[in-house]
């Protein structure tokens, strides 16, 4: 699948507060993320990362304090709720939920269901009846599933068949671009592969554009083109996803790499890794990571510049080249 | 829940079901009391006043002479619909304003509760024999004075569910797709809200039947010489120390529907949590255990 | 059986700390056998895994051993042995003493088993008096060592702090302290850090393995995750529909699995190498729970199936260091299943 240069969804320089007054906390700062039509972009960040946050902001659930965010060449960041409602009724961009057992109204068919994603077409008003049935199917047939399923109620299915029919009714308009929060975690690993693959399928067949927001690599394996790595509000690698995962340029993806369970061999050890540095400030204007970083220095007092290891990869740490040496020796 | 295993939920067990009964039996009597009267509950029989129970008069007679038993058949139809009426109004009143609230937005809402909240204030007698002195002494204005100030009931509750369901994921999934709010209120909170609606109109039938019954025995609303329950009530009560065991027949009347009602309303609202007293540690009892891993891994913490 | 009786059994270093023989469980009310037959074996000192995915028994077969089956589930057959003591005799008192002083368990949402409103240091307080005489003080005084011993790096602290403002890695060390705190022989971990975070579930395997080795503890290990039971554990039980399909070492069955089943899930798991971009599934789905099946009840998503394999119940027979239940296993050298690394 060829990937084309303009950005489908471009989130630029964004702020995020939440909170009012004196208790508004920072969430998000300075988040750039792209995703280019036909790619799948993985963004992993643990509890506390904001990636939730990013991706109420993306859809337009927060407004931004700061920066932009261009969806097809619309700042959505800037429409009013009802320019919003247009938008979201154009069908541009879906979403998937992390559970589907919550975002799916329990009392609604299946088929009711996936037809309520047909809002956004923009002919839905006119559409018969017979119409709206036969692209529900074709949804459900879409996403691998039977359409006998089309009258049951959520909880009378499967959790891997409710995943997919969450996934049915996020295509079923033919977005452009798709985003989906922990698509497999609840799953079992033949189930999560299963999903994993009607995804990379679906972007295949479609053309569709996947953000992908996940809290463990073992969610993204298989089928991100890149990966963005999350921490506390602020974006620390981005790179092709196979690279960063066999050579990471930051120590935070050093520690998720190091403390995922595995059989192999292991350049990184978790256990030199992992620190909680009593002598680094935590000040607003240092690192993000300097605190917990085995390789903080004074010069991680002030914030890193986004170094760029080469187009496409881009990393925010000031001794990006120094610390895998001094991790492995 | 589906419609019919909340039927079943609230039936389960012998009161419910018997208050059911009862109920049913009082529909009856409401469409037909007065074609089954044995007697005519307008004929006063001179020659036998303040009867006791006789075969001829089941319930005895009262102070003019008119059998009590058909009295009380005929008046089921004027207090029940009444209390009915009442409660229909309350409903209109408090929760179509709740609902719309959901549309509406927060300047709507703030003024809305200060509303209901004033309404609760007002104090059931003097409001209604206000509206009377205003309106004539007719059941008319005793039905919709009792509705008027039971409506902050109906608000209250339906504001409350209407809320909570807003916040649920598929209300913002609907959101996300472009759904307009009130087809989102339409399609996915309404119907959710209708149980509890159902279950607080029961709760305040039976109160409205208590107050309407109470009124007239106050005399306000009685339309003589038409029976009502809480109109045979205060007949008997004038001539106690001739007929003590008079007033226990309409009491019995009131408080066995009365009673019936919350009977049934509590087990609905019961029968609406699943059925359950004590919930369990762990999510939901399926009969497989091994689907708890399923529906615990349902739950991932979020960021 | 009485307390005393217990603690004089299990003194015995020959008794293995967790005896599972022959072990069947039916669930909705006998509608379906859920657990057909299980055995196996936790020495002093062992860690085991048991694998398979939901619906398999393991679940069942954890909580049998904890007492907690869920109303509707009963054991219909075998026996299961806690540090000596079978569980079917067990009364409802004698488990008291059997949780906290035999057996110690965490699950997987450590926030749902606290309560929100008390500070967690008061909560293992409770929990150490409730197997033990101490004192309140006492207790106190024990329970700081215990957080401490679990990692917390300021006991006193977090001694006095309410389960919301703890974070989930933390709060897991809180459920493991309660677990340990009557020193049991046998700490089972049912999904323990499923919901975690990767580095905050390094964190605590790593807790559990330095418990493991500085107290002797045993370890039943319950997961669906496959690489996180191969950092773990020295044995494993791969459970099917049911059954034991395959036990043995962990480094062996992983290396050199001999039931197809656990050849697949080995393909189908990550296990750690996040370059590669093939995803392997299981295709099919495995039989609904107590179906009655004549034969091996993976033959049907078994690529190595043959006609004979649905006819007769195949047998767990001793296979090497371990055991399996196929008709095949020696005939099928099953290549090596390590997921090939190959370039993205």
């Amino acid at each position: 699948m060829t990937v084309t240069s303009t950005a489908l969804l471009d989130v630029c320089d964004v702020d995020v507060r939440l909170g009012r007054g004196r208790h508004a906390r920072r969430i998000l700062r300075d988040v750039t993320v792209s995703v280019r039509p036909g790619e799948i972009v993985g963004l992993i960040g643990e509890t506390g990362s904001g990636k939730t946050t990013l991706a109420r902001t993306i859809l337009g659930l927060t407004a931004p304090e700061r920066g932009r965010i261009v969806i097809a060449d619309h700042e959505t960041s800037a429409l009013s709720p009802r320019r919003r409602r247009e938008f979201r009724r154009g069908g541009t961009v879906q979403f998937v939920f992390q559970d589907p057992l919550r975002s799916m109204d329990p009392d609604r068919t299946v088929a009711q269901s996936v037809a309520e994603g047909l809002q956004a077409s923009a002919e839905y008003g006119r559409i018969s009846r017979g119409e709206i049935d036969r692209m529900v199917d074709d949804a459900l047939r879409l996403v691998g599933l039977d359409v006998s399923l089309r009258d049951h109620r959520p909880a009378e299915i499967s959790g891997g068949q409710r995943q997919r029919v969450a996934i049915a009714r996020a295509v079923v308009c033919r977005p452009r671009l798709l985003i989906c929060d922990e698509p497999v975690s609840a799953l079992d690993a033949s189930n999560r592969n299963k999903i994993l693959r009607l995804l990379a399928d679906l972007r295949d067949e479609l053309g569709l554009a996947i953000l992908v927001i996940a809290h463990d690599l073992s969610s993204l394996a298989g089928i991100a083109d890149r990966v963005l790595v999350l921490y506390r509000g602020e974006i620390v690698e981005d790179g092709p996803i196979a690279e960063v995962f066999r050579r990471p340029r930051h120590p935070y993806t050093g520690l998720l790499l190091a403390s995922a369970p595995t059989t192999g061999e292991r350049p990184l050890d978790p256990v030199r890794l992992r620190v909680v540095r009593d002598d680094v400030t935590r000040d607003a204007d240092a690192c993000v990571f300097a605190a917990r970083c085995a390789f903080a220095t004074d010069a991680c007092t002030t914030r890193p510049r986004d170094v760029e290891i080469r187009p496409g990869w881009r990393v925010a740490c000031h001794h990006t080249d120094t610390w895998w040496d001094a991790a492995v020796g | 829940m589906s419609r019919r295993s909340l039927l079943r939920g609230t039936l389960r067990g012998v009161t419910p079901k018997i208050a059911a009964l009862i109920l049913v039996t009082v529909l009856v009597l409401v469409v037909f009391g007065g074609t089954i009267a044995p007697q005519d509950p307008l004929h006063q029989d001179v020659a036998h006043l303040l009867q006791g129970p006789s075969g001829r008069h089941w319930f005895g007679t009262d102070y003019l002479g008119r059998d009590v038993f058909s009295r009380l058949l005929a008046g089921s139809r004027l207090s029940v619909v009444t209390a009915l009426e009442a409660v229909a109004v309350a409903l209109v009143l408090g929760a179509v304003p709740a609902l719309a609230g959901g549309v509406l937005g927060r300047v709507y809402d703030f003024v809305a509760n200060r509303v209901a909240d004033a309404v609760m204030t007002l104090p059931t007698l003097v409001f209604a024999i206000a509206l009377i002195a205003v309106l004539g002494n007719r059941l008319t204005p005793v039905m919709l004075a009792m509705g008027f100030l039971m409506s902050p009931q109906f608000f209250r509750v339906t504001r409350a569910a209407t809320v909570t369901l807003s916040g649920e994921q598929y209300v913002e999934a609907a959101e996300l797709f472009g759904v307009s709010r009130s087809r989102t209120l339409l399609v996915h909170i309404a119907p959710k809200v209708l149980p509890t609606i159902v279950v607080t109109a029961a709760t305040a039938t039976a109160t409205a039947l208590l107050t309407v019954s109470s009124l007239m025995f106050l005399g306000i609303g009685v339309v003589p010489p038409a029976p009502t329950w809480g109109g045979v009530l205060s007949s008997d009560l004038n001539y106690l120390s001739q007929t003590p065991w008079a007033p226990l027949f309409p009491a019995a009347f009131i408080m066995l529907t009365a009673g019936s009602l919350n009977i049934l309303a509590d087990a609905a609202r019961d029968a609406g949590r699943g059925g359950r007293v004590l919930v369990p540690a762990v999510p939901a009892l399926a009969t497989d255990p091994d689907d708890l891993e399923e529906a615990a891994h349902d739950r991932i913490s979020v960021a | 059986m009485t307390a005393s009786l217990l603690r004089e059994t299990s003194t015995a270093t020959t008794t293995p700390v967790l005896d599972v023989r022959d072990l069947s469980i039916t669930v909705g009310d006998g509608a379906a056998e859920a657990v057909r037959s299980v055995s196996f074996r936790i020495e002093r000192g062992e860690t085991v895994g048991l694998v398979g995915e939901s619906g398999s028994g393991k679940t069942l077969t954890c909580r049998t051993a904890l007492g907690i089956l869920a109303p509707g589930c009963t054991v219909t057959g075998g026996t299961l042995a806690v540090d000596g003591a079978d569980v079917r005799t067990v009364s409802r008192r004698d488990w008291r003493s059997l949780r906290g002083r035999h057996v110690g368990a965490v699950f997987q949402d450590p926030g749902s088993y606290l309560n929100p409103s008390i500070p967690v240091g008061r909560q293992v307080r409770e929990a150490i008096r409730a197997v033990s005489d101490l004192s309140r003080r006492q207790a106190r005084e024990r329970a700081i060592e215990l957080l401490a011993l679990v990692g917390m790096r300021e006991p006193e602290h977090v001694y006095r702090q309410l389960p919301g403002e703890l974070s989930g890695g933390m709060l897991q060390r809180v459920l493991v302290a309660i677990a340990i705190c009557g020193d049991p022989n046998l700490l089972v971990a049912d999904e323990a850090t499923t919901a975690l975070d990767v580095t905050v579930q390094a964190e605590i395997l790593e807790l559990i393995k330095s418990l493991r080795d500085s107290r002797g503890l045993s370890v039943l290990f319950v997961s669906h995750d496959l690489a996180v039971v191969a950092e773990l554990c020295d044995r494993v039980v791969v459970f099917y529909a049911g059954e034991i399909v395959e036990t043995g070492p962990t480094r062996e069955v992983l290396e050199n699995p001999q039931h197809p089943y656990t050849r697949a899930m080995m393909r189908v798991a990550s296990l750690g190498d996040y370059t590669r971009r093939e995803l392997d599934v299981i295709p099919g789905a495995p039989p609904a729970v107590g179906a009655a099946l004549p034969g091996c009840r993976f033959a049907a998503r078994c690529e190595f199936a043959q006609a004979a394999c649905s006819q007769a119940p195949v047998q767990l027979t001793p296979h090497g260091a371990g055991e399996v239940r196929c008709r095949r296993a020696d005939e099928l050298v099953l290549a090596a299943t390590a997921p090939e690394r190959r370039s993205a």
